[in-house]
């Protein structure tokens, strides 16, 4: 029974975007669906939240942690409780927790969009080569892809990080970028067995058949047929994977391979647990940077969660 | 509710039927006013095409309506050897009571209606053991194998393992463990190919003799409703437009729907046409009439038809026709 | 299940676990430098480059990697550059302690995990399945390791109830007060690792039933006539296990990276506190034995839900 109600997201953003089939259509479409479902309602309300975090926050923030100046001259300031100079305390070093807070949503966002990206990105590729030349092209990247699901992901970023960390200390970003390579690095497998099933059906169909027959070469069939096919469902991949290299990172920093100078909110964590924040109870020390990673990983979750079931109809569930 | 007595021989008997679908207060009909009768041993076919709401009749009188679906009006009444029962009223617990003893299911798509990790036997056998608790059920179960041709030594076996036509007769013979009196099939042949079709519709029919088994026989191809039934009833928009023996209604139809659907069927012999398609396509439940619902799409309708809801038209021994222009005797 | 089925299976297993060895060998020495990482201390010229020679870093790189496989395949992993004692030596402690809290963990969080995801699956679309989801997902986003800080800052700062860390107390005797104090040492970090996971748990398993529940198959269990809960029990849940059991194969790798994290925390001494240890002192020898212990863990569980899975599903065995 496929009766339609007025309240459906998917229905009210056809009425208000039309049915046409352009990407540009179909992304207004997508995102006002997106605006009408409980998940994605919160889940862009924090993800906004958090952009202006770190988009604002240096600005926002009472002082700059990395100033000079902000350390403490003596050490009874040092790890201090909440006051009405410092609303979060100080940490070890007698520097403002809120200002690092806000300083540090920046690198976690960053750090997790852009290691997003990169796997994304390389997930996509390898999945529409695969799909689309079959053969033993795709049995050589899917033997790959096998064994790249089968490393487990932590302990390898921690090796290849540990390894590559003592050079990265001039890169942009200092260690953190190394954090973003080796996620971005270890994670395409996943997302690459998705589209290469996609690229499978889209294979099929009679638009591509028709361009074949016409004599389009194979880059322009993927680029003009095949990737406009994919992008949706990689889109939802890259959100949903967002919220896994967040927490990835802050994992990493946590276990100590971030970077002091850039330093987010997992780096934060290995501060606090390095000085004992937690067993002296210094509550408003380390619970913010965490509530921050969770409180972002669930935005993109739920958003990811939502553009998912836009983009697949299938998984649209029935009341 | 009046619960009006029933002839002896008729085994079914379904009155007014109305379920509906609730959507934001208000209630959108998918079977709307359906009523036909099934005698025992008969055989009636329920054809149109998808979404004119056979399938929901079809679960409304086995009582498994998905959650959403609900029935307002109607009554139901089964004249089984075990006492009348007025299945309108029953509730979820009293259906289990009813299901499978006295009337049970062939699914379209065997495919997927047999559980993918339960032994064929085992599933058989779990029936048996439900409403025969204490029964041994391993005589019974190669019994049933048998009958529907499929050898004893495949009890042990997956459905992954048979063919689609096999498939559908496990079904078959899950369908009669427990001595049904009325069976009905949803689209059982839809799914295989005209071979495998015809054995099966001949099991069916063998059943049917041996056992003196009623049936009610779901599709929209006429066809086979042609080869297999006594009487068949054409629904269309969650209404039944016509209804009456089978070679009553294809030699002389009185519904311009009916007309239309036998003339997409060639004839050996005849000329070499191509059957038009019907223009347009069916509405969508909800949508309101004022009055006949195939009007947009009938090549005879007129003012009148459109103007207040069309009366069922009745014939002699069951004929009807939901249409101003029927003439039946 | 045949024979030939589970040699497959296994020999698979062991060419993964061959390419493991290749790639953490030629990791190691591709992105580090053996003279200066797996040699300590200060040390004059012409004794280092003695030691070079012997140990054969000044060989090819193939021949390298020979040495490694015959030390490897007689289990000798390299000596520890911080005790200088057998990397294998703090191994045989290590994991048996980390088998214990994963094992434990792990039980909890599946059997309270699919429970929970049963119930969501059965009252679809109602208020219990919707708070199960958000709260699962809470619990998901949350860094591991965060939640046991707020669990050590709480239960072993404030109330002092639990043990804060390590396996036991220092100079306790033996006997059953050993078992007991080790258990109540267990508590905190067992509960941290299990509520960390077991959101994955319910989303799987909801996502599983779920799907079950509109299996066609379904239908005809309810039209013979059998309870709802038989149904369930009969007819769901058995085919649900099968999706359950892929994903939490494929997870493996990411709890593995819960797992250390809260080891480390907690300063139990598993391979997590190890690793964190041989991070800090840059202790690459024992990173590179931590890390080819952890990829066979992982490749055993995934053998071992393997062929659970082809137990469980008769359509895989046949084929």
């Amino acid at each position: 029974m496929s009766v339609i109600t007025p309240h459906d997201p998917f229905e009210v953003a056809r009425r208000i975007h039309g049915e046409g089939s352009g990407v540009g259509q179909r992304g207004k479409r997508a995102f006002v669906a997106l605006t009408r479902t409980n998940r994605g309602r919160i889940g862009l309300a924090l993800l906004t939240v958090f952009l202006i975090m770190a988009v604002f926050g240096p600005a926002l923030a009472p002082q700059d942690p990395n100033a000079a100046s902000s350390f403490s001259t003596s050490a009874e300031q040092n790890l201090a409780d909440p006051s009405s100079e410092h609303l979060l305390g100080t940490d070890e070093q007698g520097r403002d927790v809120l200002s690092e807070v806000l300083y540090a949503a920046r690198i976690s966002l960053s750090v997790g969009v852009a290691a997003a990206l990169i796997s994304t990105i390389l997930g996509a590729l390898v999945g529409i080569i695969a799909g689309y030349f079959g053969g033993w092209v795709d049995r050589v990247l899917m033997a790959i892809d096998d064994w790249v699901l089968v490393i487990p992901f932590i302990p390898t970023a921690i090796v290849i990080a540990s390894l590559l960390g003592r050079r990265a200390d001039d890169w942009p970003l200092g260690r953190e970028s190394v954090l973003v390579l080796v996620i971005g690095a270890l994670g395409w497998a996943g997302t690459s067995r998705i589209v290469r099933s996609q690229v499978l059906t889209l294979k099929e169909r009679d638009y591509v058949q028709r361009a074949r027959v016409l004599g389009a070469s194979d880059r322009t069939i993927m680029s003009r047929h095949i990737l406009p096919g994919v992008l949706p469902l990689v889109l939802a991949n890259a959100v949903l994977y967002v919220s896994v290299a967040v927490l990835a990172e802050t994992t990493l920093a946590f276990l100590g391979l971030g970077d002091p100078l850039h330093f987010s909110w997992g780096q934060m964590l290995n501060s606090a647990y390095e000085s004992g924040a937690m067993t002296q109870a210094k509550w408003a020390y380390f619970i913010p940077p965490g509530l921050c990673v969770t409180l972002l990983a669930m935005a993109f979750s739920l958003v990811g969660y939502a553009v998912e079931e836009i983009v697949n109809p299938t998984r649209r569930e029935r009341a | 509710m009046s619960a009006t007595a029933v002839r002896s021989d008729t085994l079914l008997e379904v009155r007014d039927l109305r379920v509906v679908y609730r959507e934001e207060g208000r209630f959108v009909p998918i079977v709307d006013g359906v009523s036909f009768s099934l005698r025992r041993g008969e055989a009636l076919g329920l054809a149109g095409e998808s979404g004119c709401g056979k399938t929901t009749t079809a679960l409304a009188l086995m009582g498994l309506l998905p959650s959403g679906l609900g029935r307002t009006r109607g009554e139901i009444v089964l004249n089984s050897k075990r006492g009348v029962m007025f299945l309108h009223r029953r509730t979820p617990t009293g259906w289990r009571d009813v299901r499978w003893r006295t009337a049970s299911m062939v699914f379209q798509g065997a495919m997927n209606s047999l559980d993918p990790v339960m032994r064929i036997d085992r599933q058989i056998a779990e029936a048996i053991r439900l409403h025969e608790p204490g029964a041994n059920p391993d005589v019974r179960v190669n019994e049933l194998l048998e009958r529907v041709g499929i050898p004893a030594t495949r009890r042990r076996q997956y459905p992954h393992e048979f063919s689609g036509g096999m498939r559908q007769r496990v079904m078959i013979a899950l369908a009669l463990a427990c001595g049904p009196e009325l069976m009905i099939g949803d689209e059982p042949t839809t799914a295989l190919d005209v071979m495998t079709q015809g054995q099966i519709l001949h099991l069916l029919e063998e059943l049917r003799r041996d056992l003196g088994l009623a049936l009610l026989l779901i599709t929209h191809d006429l066809s086979v409703i042609a080869e297999t039934c006594d009487r068949v009833a054409i629904m269309y928009a969650g209404q039944i437009a016509e209804q009456g023996a089978v070679r009553d209604l294809i030699e002389n139809p009185q519904h311009p729907y009916t007309a239309r659907l036998l003339s997409g069927f060639s004839h050996i012999g005849g000329p070499r046409t191509l059957g038009e398609a019907i223009p347009g396509s069916p509405p969508h439940p909800g949508e309101n009439f004022p009055g006949c619902r195939f009007a947009p799409r009938c090549h005879l309708a007129f003012d009148d038809c459109v103007k207040a809801p069309i009366p069922l038209t009745k014939g002699s021994s069951g004929r009807e026709a939901r249409c101003l222009l029927a003439k039946l005797p | 299940m045949s024979w030939r089925f589970v040699a497959r299976r296994v020999l698979v297993a062991l060419a993964t676990l061959a390419a493991i060895v290749v790639f953490n060998f030629f990791l190691f020495r591709t992105l580090g430098d053996p003279s200066k990482d797996l040699i300590r201390g200060r040390l004059k010229p012409d004794v280092r480059a003695a030691i070079i020679h012997e140990r054969g870093y000044d060989q090819s790189q193939f021949t390298q990697f020979r040495i490694y496989v015959s030390n490897l395949l007689h289990g000798d992993l390299g000596d520890s550059t911080v005790t200088e004692k057998p990397v294998t030596d703090e191994l045989k402690t290590a994991i048996p302690n980390t088998l214990l809290l994963l094992g434990l963990a792990t039980i909890l969080s599946m059997w309270i995990g699919t429970k929970l995801g049963i119930i969501a699956a059965w009252r679809r679309g109602k208020p219990k399945d919707t708070w199960i989801g958000q709260v699962s997902l809470a619990f998901y986003s949350m860094p591991d390791f965060w939640l046991g800080m707020l669990f050590i800052g709480f239960f072993a700062g404030t109330l002092a109830w639990l043990p804060g860390g390590l396996k036991a107390t220092p100079g306790g005797e033996g006997g059953w007060d050993h078992v007991v104090d080790v258990a109540t040492h267990l508590i905190l970090p067992t509960l941290t690792l299990a509520l960390g996971e077991i959101g994955q748990y319910v989303f799987i398993t909801r996502a599983a039933v779920a799907d079950v529940m509109d299996s066609d198959h379904v239908l005809t269990a309810r039209a013979v006539g059998l309870s709802p809960l038989a149904v369930r029990r009969r007819h769901i849940v058995p085919s649900a296990r099968l999706p359950i059991v892929t994903q939490i194969a494929l997870n493996l790798g990411f709890v593995l990276g819960g797992a250390i994290t809260v080891e480390a925390l907690f300063s139990w001494p598993g391979i997590g506190l190890a690793t964190l240890n041989a991070i800090q002192a840059k202790d690459f020898p024992m990173l590179q034995g931590l890390y080819l212990v952890t990829a066979t863990l992982v490749i055993v569980c995934n053998l071992a839900a393997d062929l659970l899975y082809a137990r469980l599903d008769p359509r895989v065995r046949t084929g």
